[in-house]
């Protein structure tokens, strides 16, 4: 370890094993072991730290700068709204942000107060900000597709990949918002102390995918 | 946890003082004249001048007859306020203030910045040196390591401009160079149907970072117009000054560097710390801001973020 060490945040779950895989694949991260219980690894060849967090946290280690790069999906990016530099898209981790509910549901009563459902309440405020939609949000943490059905919301706004959990309780896509996939994001601060070093990283990852596609 | 006791906090205080005290010195020494700067600022006229500052974040005020002022979220606009409309031609000022900025988050009470800054009114394009002499001397002083980025909004102004764009693309735009996104930045090229050199420009901006021969080598296959052309020899001025005065080693030049305020129109400044994750110095040539006061005066400055630095020296 030392002041030019890269701690790079990753997250934990499926993105995490994505991530790892996509920075293997470019000779990074191999001693990082996504199975075990340990936090923190270090990778002593390219003089790389690795942190494994919730995914949600990885925008606030990056932004606090005591992560100097991090993979996360776009959605949560969008959710967290911080001053970050996003500097590579990933490839992986693709899906959109949609407003679902019942099919044939009208979403644009403009005079009424929309219920939506979410994960996300910055996101759906914008969204329907700029539609001119007056909306209550419902924060809820998980099992987003229950609230309509239970009566908790109109609608809801979530990530959707392929739509079976929707399509499993009675529920579509009502509108598409925005794609996401997964990013390389870098804290502004050291993108300035380690240009060389996250440079040489995305040059990398960018030539892999330039093969992957 | 323990709290800082009386001892302690005068021992603090004292210290604050000093490095406080070693600022002011510095300016002093080239002429520069504290001043006192209004709390208040016109909300309309401010969020006028910005186009692109989260409205969200200002601290708003009302007073009795319905005006919205704001508890100023930024030091400069506020100065000129005051001298503008009383400038008269051929004059110099230069001005300093250690004071307080304020903005506000979601759910977290007014922040308030203390802040060291300062302004050089009138006099030439030369001034630029100086005042990046005042800024790599304020740090080599406090012995904090630095590294300056140097942009210069000319040369983005004018390839915005050359692009024609509608005011909110504009403003789409500059949120996509503001986070280096190179992957939004490439189909903002595609669904505009930017051609040939502005969408090399664009394509490489990114990449128009490091030492100025690097840029000035990458720039060597496209037509720039004057006034890109003028920001570059502008640059190179400031690079041969800072080669000859031995300060190269702690200077980025970054052609896409932004400020979040709309105002600059010349060389931009923003200083980095280690530790701390944000930029704690920014700033730059701002003469068309002057303009919306008036009249357009020749001006410069920038400020630091006295709470981060202070935390760091201490």
């Amino acid at each position: 370890m030392s002041t030019n060490t890269l701690t790079i945040a990753l997250p934990k779950g499926r993105l995490g094993v994505d991530a790892l895989n996509a920075l293997q694949a470019v000779g990074y991260g191999q001693t990082v072991d996504l199975q075990s219980r340990q936090l923190i690894f270090y990778d002593e060849l390219n003089d790389v730290r690795y942190m494994i967090v919730k995914p949600v946290d990885v925008i606030t280690y990056v932004y606090e700068g005591v992560a100097d790069l991090g993979i996360i999906g776009k959605d949560s990016i969008m959710e967290e709204d911080k001053d970050i530099y996003e500097i590579l898209d990933l490839g992986f981790g693709k899906c959109k942000f949609a407003i679902a509910g019942y099919p044939n549901q009208t979403i644009n009563p403009k005079d009424e107060v929309l219920k939506v459902a979410s994960k996300y309440p910055f996101v759906s405020q914008k969204y329907f900000q700029a539609k001119e939609q007056k909306i209550e949000i419902i924060k809820l943490n998980g099992s987003v597709e229950l609230a309509p059905l239970v009566g908790l919301s109109d609608v809801i706004v979530d990530i959707v990949e392929t739509g079976s959990t929707l399509k499993a309780n009675g529920l579509t896509i009502l509108e598409d918002m925005f794609d996401i996939s997964a990013k390389l994001i870098s804290n502004r601060v050291s993108y300035r102390f380690k240009t060389s070093k996250i440079i040489d990283l995305v040059q990398r990852l960018n030539a892999y995918m330039g093969i992957q596609l | 946890m323990q709290y800082l006791n009386i001892n302690e906090l005068s021992e603090r205080l004292i210290k604050k003082n000093e490095v406080l005290r070693c600022l002011e010195t510095l300016v002093n020494e080239k002429g520069y004249i504290k001043v006192e700067p209004d709390y208040f600022e016109p909300y309309e006229r401010f969020i006028q001048l910005n186009k692109r500052i989260k409205k969200e974040t200002m601290v708003k005020i009302q007073s009795l007859d319905g005006s919205i002022s704001l508890l100023r979220p930024d030091i400069t606009t506020n100065l000129m306020n005051l001298i503008v409309p009383i400038w008269s031609k051929d004059n110099a000022l230069k001005i300093y203030y250690v004071t307080s900025t304020f903005r506000q988050n979601a759910n977290e009470p007014i922040l308030e910045t203390k802040q060291f800054g300062l302004e050089y009114l009138g006099g030439k394009i030369e001034n630029d040196r100086e005042i990046l002499f005042l800024i790599l001397s304020i740090f080599k002083s406090l012995n904090l390591d630095f590294i300056l980025e140097i942009g210069h909004q000319k040369f983005l102004n004018a390839l915005f401009k050359s692009l024609n764009l509608s005011e909110t693309k504009e403003v789409q735009l500059k949120d996509i160079i503001n986070d280096k996104n190179q992957f939004e930045l490439n189909r903002f090229i595609k669904t505009e149907s930017i051609t040939g050199d502005n969408k090399y420009l664009l394509t490489k901006i990114f990449q128009l970072e490091g030492s100025l021969e690097r840029i000035i080598e990458m720039l060597e296959t496209v037509k720039l117009n004057s006034v890109m052309t003028d920001a570059i020899n502008e640059l190179r001025l400031i690079k041969n000054y800072l080669a000859n005065e031995n300060l190269l080693h702690a200077v980025t030049i970054d052609l896409s560097s932004l400020s979040s305020y709309d105002y600059y129109n010349g060389v931009t400044f923003k200083g980095y710390i280690k530790n701390v994750p944000f930029a704690i110095l920014s700033g730059g040539r701002y003469d068309m801001l002057t303009k919306e006061f008036g009249q357009e005066v020749p001006a410069i400055g920038f400020s630091i973020d006295l709470n981060e630095v202070l935390k760091e020296v201490l």
